[in-house]
């Protein structure tokens, strides 16, 4: 005998440690996943930066040459279709021109370090509003989360370090809860990120799905033949710019001998 | 706690990196589409055979503008061969632009054994969903009959849409088949309207043939044939060949119109009807009109019927003017056939009611009712309303202004559907 006495525990308080478990490995899986979300998104966005300013700009141009182009032909040869075309064909350029040299186009390039990584992980499992005690502290985690994934995006390290800093520990058990409320509350997170993490799948796949994230996949594909995709459609694009302005140079010439205005 | 807000206070510009792209999808999605037609491009200029299993999947449009570069050799080396095999797979899709050139190189014998029943193949394929040098080239070849049998009904049907479509050649080759009579009956004004449109567009023969037709006509009418004293009113009243001349087509029309030519006789009561060339007059019109109604001219009838319509140098009556629509639609003419749906529905007309000043009465100004807005005996309240009209009570004008009104004001469909100051004829708008 080792004469050591063991307090034996009740069935509920078993319960509760096995649960407590469960938690931390949902945790973690919830955490991971918010990592990959937040990854996929940064590197669409900062390749949507580069492909808009690389190609998109090009597009722009491109469009409203044609626009200038069914402008003239308009003019020459005046009729209803003709009209529209020059309207639809003008709308199409301004909505170009706005997705090329929107916002989206100044995304920055993104290469998260595996230090950015880790810290962003750790956060999540911190700070995750699925892990609220009451609702002034759910408040304050989505808060949290938000902050910590804007300065994942940004790859700002300082931000996600301050964050566990200060917010790592925050208090999830409420004092004197006792071990019945707490397994209730326990099993709560549990459903709750286990109904999150299914949520985050389906808009990691729907982001897969996304015409940026198939161009991505295309562009890294022609990588690895050591092709560089965009390069290659931004110069199909500079040629076809030059046929359009060619295009409207010799309609131009038309249009002023037809004497006619633009 | 001071110091864990600050935290909280990052740039919020952030956020926006948290919404989703997919505002930008039809620009990234342009791109991809791009770049795949890139490929295909590229591997044509390395192995031909691999891009067969991609373009294979690709678009029509795909493969004709792989067919386009090599007929032309831009960015790949000039080979007829291949670009005869990349139309056809966009011909056999339906691509009407392919269709056309696949056509051309069996027309050359370019790439493809020279073969006019093959180019006339894919050049009808093309024609028919509306390419205008198919159509031309179609056309030709049925003239001539290169590669099929010689057929002026199928040349002219084809020149006819390729014209219509605005092609010079075939404007003017047109005009040569209705002045020779081939494929459609012998029509010289139509002849002189299709060689305008071709002058007019540049082409010198055309205008050539215009002239000569023109000389042609005059000496034809000068010997008393009305035929062609009808066609010279046309040309003179249209201005093909001529300056335009209301006065001497009216002159031409009454030499055909004497001898009984019924178009001849419909013109002449048109420029009545419409004053052109000879004094306004409606009793003129109807005399002119009945002549050539009672021949069977179905425009005439139609005519006949309006001036009824409207009592135009005839009394009002809906009668004779139904008889009369009916005859004309019979021969399947359109606005006819439309007049007699409105003679036959229930009508609603719409009559115009202004306020006289002077007397403060409403007064309805019908039937061919156009109301001098500057007529300073009407005030500004003008009502455009309904009229529910009984076709069995041909004196529905009859009614006292003020039941009228109250006539309006009762039916439950009516309502003033304008205000204001208006000029309507209430048969303008009932069609």
């Amino acid at each position: 005998m080792s004469g050591e006495i063991v307090r034996k525990l009740t069935p509920e308080e078993e319960e509760l440690l096995r649960k407590r478990e469960e938690l931390a490995g949902v945790r973690g899986a919830l955490a991971e996943r918010e990592l990959e979300l937040a990854d996929l998104r940064a590197q669409l966005k900062s390749f949507e930066g580069r492909y808009l300013r690389q190609v998109g700009i090009l597009y722009a141009e491109l469009d409203d040459w044609e626009a200038k182009i069914a402008g003239i032909e308009a003019s020459l040869k005046p009729s209803a279709t003709a009209s529209q075309r020059a309207q639809e064909t003008r709308k199409q350029a301004e909505e170009t021109h706005e997705a090329a040299h929107g916002e989206a186009s100044k995304a920055r390039d993104f290469q998260p370090s595996a230090d950015l990584k880790s810290l962003f992980r750790e956060a999540a499992k911190r700070v995750h509003p699925d892990f609220a005690k009451d609702e002034a502290d759910r408040q304050l985690r989505t808060r949290l989360m938000a902050q910590a994934n804007v300065a994942y995006s940004q790859g700002n390290a300082e931000v996600l370090q301050r964050i566990l800093d200060e917010f790592g520990n925050l208090p999830e058990s409420v004092q004197g809860e006792g071990v019945g409320a707490e397994l209730v509350r326990i099993i709560r997170q549990i459903h709750q990120a286990r109904k999150n993490i299914a949520a985050i799948e389906i808009e990691l796949s729907s982001l897969r799905a996304s015409e940026i994230a198939q161009l991505k996949q295309d562009a890294e594909a022609a990588q690895q033949e050591g092709r560089d995709l965009l390069a290659e459609l931004a110069a199909d694009v500079r040629k076809r710019i030059v046929d359009a302005k060619k295009k409207h140079e010799t309609l131009a010439v038309e249009l002023k001998k037809h004497g006619r205005e633009t | 706690m001071a110091e864990k807000h600050d935290i909280l206070i990052l740039p919020n510009q952030g956020d926006s990196s948290i919404v989703l792209l997919e505002t930008h999808s039809i620009i990234a999605a342009r791109g991809r589409k791009d770049a795949a037609s890139l490929m295909v491009r590229k591997l044509a200029l390395t192995s031909p055979e691999s891009v067969t299993a991609l373009a294979d999947h690709g678009d029509a449009d795909e493969q004709f503008s792989l067919g386009k570069k090599y007929y032309s050799g831009e960015g790949v080396p000039q080979d007829d061969a291949q670009a005869a095999l990349w139309f056809r797979k966009a011909a056999e899709l339906g691509h009407a632009d392919a269709q056309y050139f696949l056509g051309l190189l069996y027309d050359k014998g370019e790439g493809v054994p020279q073969d006019y029943a093959e180019a006339a193949v894919w050049h009808r394929k093309a024609a028919e969903q509306g390419h205008v040098h198919s159509q031309a080239n179609l056309a030709y070849q049925y003239y001539f009959g290169q590669g099929v049998e010689q057929d002026y009904s199928e040349a002219f049907l084809f020149c006819r849409r390729a014209a219509e479509q605005g092609l010079m050649w075939a404007q003017r080759v047109l005009g040569v088949m209705y002045e020779d009579g081939e494929g459609v009956p012998q029509d010289h004004a139509q002849a002189a309207v299709w060689y305008r449109e071709a002058a007019h567009q540049g082409s010198a023969e055309a205008e050539e043939n215009l002239a000569v037709l023109f000389q042609k006509l005059c000496n034809a009418a000068e010997r008393g044939d009305a035929n062609a004293q009808w066609s010279l009113g046309e040309l003179y009243s249209k201005g093909d060949g001529t300056p335009k001349d209301s006065a001497q087509a009216a002159a031409w029309y009454r030499k055909a119109a004497d001898q009984g030519n019924a178009e001849g006789q419909l013109r002449l009561g048109l420029l009545y009807g419409r004053g052109q060339g000879v004094p306004q007059n409606y009793a003129q019109a109807e005399i002119w009109f009945r002549k050539a109604a009672e021949q069977g001219n179905a425009r005439a009838e139609f005519n006949l019927g309006m001036l009824y319509y409207n009592g135009q140098g005839v009394p009002q009556d809906d009668t004779q003017a139904e008889m009369w629509f009916r005859k004309a639609a019979e021969q399947g003419y359109e606005n006819a056939k439309s007049k007699l749906r409105v003679l036959e529905e229930p009508v609603i007309r719409w009559a115009v009611c202004v306020k006289n000043l002077e007397t403060g009465k409403m007064v309805l100004i019908t039937p061919d009712m156009t109301v001098d807005t500057d007529d300073p005996r009407f005030g500004d309240e003008v009502h455009i309303v309904p009229v529910v009209k009984d076709q069995k009570d041909p004196d529905w004008l009859s009614f006292g202004v003020h039941d009228f009104v109250r006539d309006c004001a009762c039916h439950p469909k009516i309502e003033p559907r304008a205000r204001g100051r208006t000029i309507i004829s209430h048969r303008a708008a009932v069609n």
